[in-house]
């Protein structure tokens, strides 16, 4: 089943599909979000609330500008969420009914082994560092084209700006970057 | 926590961002907890609710049919048709001719006060009543006498209707 019809189905109260839409994109939400957070809770949370206002809003979304359209709008969902965390800090929260919502946690060793995968990757590492001195709308564009590997026209969608001023932020985004980079000396020239 | 490259370019930095570990954590927990979450939430049963709904609807839908049809059975059933107001006027036009007048009179005072008339006449004094046979039908007639009058009725067998009246000296 493609995209387009799990979406039509799951606006009809589907389950099955619905199940299946929330499992292909469930992994990526997950790990766009704990790319730019890199905290294992707040990512569980962000994802997690992203998914109940996918849920919440799903008769309200539309098929505007292509089949990428609804990959469009729940990058959007977790961009605005991600946004909010950093706005907050500690007073992100989930917004689950946590009676319902049995949060057993995954055990122990699925975090060592993230949090040990985490501390030897230090490319991410770097880039993370440098992308949080820059402005958010920078941090949005430069993990979903690069992390997440969007169109320069899906991340117009989900950042609600034409094409054309998101290639002109994404360049000037990395220039910054390459700069912040460099003054921390984060990265060395070779001679 | 340093990287060593040769040059720093615009497509060093690019190049930065390809070498970062790509390959999807799975917090399986965490994914299942959430999907039977979503699952069973309102969103869903709101549907079955709905469902629920549509039934009663059309119960009650059903159960105000047969209500309306119950009572449109009941008035019908009882219903006579009222006398047209044209067939009053031509019945009064045919009764109230000069010719036919005084019978008419008659005729209503009979139907006005048919289960009184007889009744009320042999209440009276002087009152002979007796069967016979009158213009080849079976009447009764009642002899009313009254000062030096004798009033003479004829009723049908029924005693419901005055056929006839007439006024006789002593």
């Amino acid at each position: 089943m493609d995209i387009k019809e799990l979406v039509g189905k799951s606006k009809n109260k589907d389950r099955e599909a619905f199940s299946e839409l929330f499992d292909f994109y469930y992994d990526k939400i997950f790990n766009y979000v704990f790319r730019r957070t890199l905290n294992i809770d707040y990512a569980k949370d962000i994802t997690s609330n992203t998914f109940l206002k996918v849920l919440k809003y799903l008769n309200d979304f539309k098929w505007k500008g292509g089949d990428n359209s609804f990959n469009a709008w729940i990058y959007k969902i977790a961009t605005n969420e991600i946004n909010q965390y950093f706005r907050k800090q500690n007073k992100y929260k989930l917004i689950v009914d946590e009676e319902n919502f049995k949060e057993l946690g995954d055990c122990g060793e699925t975090v060592r082994e993230i949090e040990n995968r985490l501390e030897n990757d230090e490319y991410l590492l770097i880039l993370n560092k440098g992308m949080k001195q820059l402005k958010p709308i920078y941090q949005d564009i430069l993990h979903l084209r690069y992390f997440e590997e969007l169109s320069y026209e899906e991340i117009s969608k989900i950042l609600s700006k034409n094409e054309t001023t998101i290639r002109v932020y994404s360049k000037r985004a990395l220039e910054k970057l390459k700069l912040i980079l460099e003054k921390d000396a984060l990265v060395f020239k070779e001679n | 926590m340093h990287l060593f490259l040769k040059k720093i370019s615009m497509k060093n930095i690019e190049e930065l961002f390809k070498k970062v570990n790509k390959e999807s954590i799975v917090l399986s927990e965490h994914k299942n907890n959430l999907k039977n979450y979503l699952l069973n939430s309102d969103y869903f049963c709101k549907k079955e609710k709905k469902n629920l709904s549509d039934f009663k609807l059309a119960f009650g839908s059903v159960i105000f049919s047969v209500f309306i049809l119950a009572i449109i059975f009941i008035y019908f059933s009882s219903y006579t048709k009222p006398l047209e107001i044209a067939d009053i006027n031509n019945f009064e036009k045919e009764i109230r001719t000069p010719q036919t007048f005084s019978m008419s009179k008659a005729l209503d005072t009979a139907v006005d006060e048919k289960e009184t008339l007889y009744n009320k006449l042999i209440k009276k004094e002087n009152v002979i009543i007796n069967q016979k046979i009158w213009q080849e039908q079976e009447v009764i007639v009642l002899e009313v006498f009254e000062d030096n009058l004798k009033t003479i009725y004829y009723f049908n067998k029924d005693k419901n209707i005055l056929l006839h009246s007439e006024i006789q000296s002593k």
